[in-house]
């Protein structure tokens, strides 16, 4: 119980942390803004000719502005966070403490996150409805499976942050892996649905856990079914087992080599 | 009791190494070159319960990367550890419930957010009921005087009152060792001393162990009662801080500016340096010899004086000296 309040007062001081932020939610708010509106022009011009891969108009619309929704709420970087705290050496503090890091990061980091789906997840709303309206099709029963697709994205998306911020208590510049990752994770499924891929990498990006940070959530948004809940969801689960399970080995491991800086 | 006790502890760490220049940059790029570094070596350590003891060296000389290892921070090469019975390697959380850390160069407090959410998120942390963290944090915020920006957001504050927030949230658990790690770096001379008292205070009436690192000789003086020398990793003294005083702290620094060129000026336990002409002059007092007071009247009896401030000596000018006279014994 006391480990709960632990981590639920963390929470509740990194979502009034973000809270304090109020100039950087307005400009997250408006490039979220002129991000979805550029893109949704480029769809417009696309889909001039009809449907792509079997989604209409404002099914990509949709998915565009749910996988920009996952995206921004989660733009709170924990390894920018790490790689902050071990190169001013500030994690002597975190580390020092009766609280696990690993923890610690993920309750700091919800905060932010919620705050953030709040903010992103009203503007996503009225924007959607402003440009294309409703979604054709949606149901509200289908809200409790879409929501836990989400929440399992964004706990992968942390993992692998988290472990890519973990790097850095090894290795001197982990910035080219971070761009690495985003990119694969821009490539396949937030700027394009994974059936826009040919056929052979569509194969591949499934097997591979980018594709569920934010594919998996939006194309259970726009196209919801019981068969493909079933065909995605349990894959989400096994790969946040599998970067949970790494972050513990790579923070396990490099907490023994740890070098503090300054001082 | 022992507090802390430390056998033969020993610390290195791989540092990767580049000669001048772009070739250079290209070769460490395909063949990276690293040297091993000994931070610490081979230290043996015991500090009593209660007690109030200075590290102090160089900088590089090893102390942050001791106090480090002695929280659990960093693990050792070799060596042994106990701190409160514990090793904090393998009892690190339990530890850390017990032990409270200042790195002056370091925040823990959120940036953004007023102290007083820092303190409940510590207190959160460390599994302090809600009544008594009001009673603790009143307590504190009288003692350091934080009350007036206890509300106010961190970033706002005076590095003097950021630095009584940093020391009162490492007190709000009530450890029974603190670590400070040059804590009064970058105060002003009325700050520095308010932390001083502080920390004297909570170790007279809470017997609060103060293991304490600094480069400045007056938070030595004027808080401990045992000083541990550390160079290049290893211990170079351990003394009483009385003995240290009047070995090697009994210097003082003298810079004076006169109005006209004074050549010399004789006085027994005082070595006159004159600079810029004979317009300025840096004076070394032995006090033993010679008390300030004197010299201050010997130099206004000499020449018409500007200027004058009094100093101790640089920490690295007393550790050279202590390292000298080890040495030769």
């Amino acid at each position: 119980m006391k480990t709960i309040r632990k981590y639920a007062v963390i929470i509740r001081v990194s979502l009034s942390n973000a809270v304090a932020y109020r100039a950087g939610v307005l400009s997250g708010l408006c490039f979220y803004t002129v991000f979805i509106y550029v893109f949704i022009c480029l769809w417009r011009a696309i889909y001039s000719e009809g449907s792509v891969r079997g989604y209409s108009y404002e099914q990509i619309v949709w998915y565009l502005i749910m996988t920009e929704l996952v995206s921004f709420a989660t733009q709170y970087s924990v390894y920018h966070d790490m790689n902050n705290d071990v190169k001013s050496g500030a994690i002597a503090y975190l580390i020092g403490r009766p609280v696990h890091y690993v923890f610690y990061q993920l309750a700091n980091a919800l905060g932010q996150i919620v705050w953030n789906l709040v903010c992103f997840g009203a503007l996503a709303a009225v924007l959607g409805f402003s440009f294309v309206g409703p979604l054709p099709g949606f149901r509200l029963a289908a809200l409790p499976p879409l929501l836990l697709s989400m929440a399992l994205g964004i706990f992968i998306n942390f993992f692998f942050l988290m472990m890519l911020g973990l790097s850095s208590f090894i290795m001197e510049d982990n910035f080219a892996l971070f761009l690495i990752y985003q990119k694969l994770v821009f490539m396949l499924g937030l700027f394009l649905p994974v059936e826009f891929l040919p056929d052979t990498i569509q194969k591949i990006a499934k097997l591979l856990p980018f594709s569920y940070v934010t594919w998996a959530p939006a194309k259970l948004f726009v196209d919801f079914s019981w068969p493909l809940f079933w065909s995605v969801v349990p894959v989400q689960i096994i790969w946040l087992a599998a970067t949970a399970t790494l972050t513990m080995l790579c923070y396990r491991g490099g907490v023994k080599k740890l070098q503090v800086n300054g001082g | 009791m022992n507090a802390i006790t430390t056998n033969a502890l020993y610390k290195s760490y791989r540092a990767r190494v580049k000669d001048e220049g772009l070739r250079a940059s290209f070769r460490s790029l395909v063949k990276p070159v690293y040297r091993e570094v000994e931070a610490v070596r081979d230290i043996n350590l015991t500090v009593d319960c209660g007690e109030v003891m200075a590290f102090i060296g160089p900088n590089g000389a090893g102390k942050s990367t001791t106090i480090k290892m002695l929280c659990g921070i960093l693990h050792p090469s070799g060596g042994e550890i106990s701190v409160l019975g514990l090793s904090p390697v393998r009892d690190r959380q339990k530890l850390a419930m017990r032990i409270g850390c200042v790195f002056g160069q370091k925040s823990q407090l959120w940036l953004h957010l007023p102290a007083l959410d820092s303190f409940t998120l510590l207190a959160a942390i460390y599994g302090i009921p809600e009544n008594e963290k009001k009673r603790r944090v009143s307590e504190l915020a009288e003692l350091f005087g934080l009350s007036e920006f206890l509300r106010t957001p961190v970033r706002k504050l005076s590095l003097g009152q950021r630095i009584r927030c940093e020391v009162a949230a490492s007190l709000l658990h009530e450890p029974e060792i603190l670590f400070l790690d040059e804590p009064t770096i970058g105060l002003d001379v009325v700050v520095k001393q308010a932390i001083r008292e502080l920390i004297l205070r909570r170790n007279r009436e809470n017997g609060t162990t103060v293991f304490l690192t600094s480069h400045d000789p007056g938070d030595i003086e004027q808080l401990c009662r045992r000083a541990v020398v550390i160079d290049r990793g290893t211990v170079v003294l351990d003394s009483p801080v009385e003995r240290l005083k009047t070995d090697y702290l009994g210097k003082k620094v003298v810079n004076v500016t006169f109005r006209t060129p004074q050549a010399s000026m004789e006085l027994a336990g005082v070595s006159f340096e004159s600079a810029g002409g004979g317009l300025k002059a840096r004076l070394t007092v032995d006090t033993s010899i010679c008390p300030i007071g004197g010299v201050i009247e010997k130099l206004s009896a000499t020449g018409e004086v500007l200027d004058i401030t009094v100093n101790n000596p640089p920490m690295e000018e007393i550790i050279t000296t202590i390292f000298r006279r080890e040495a030769a014994t």
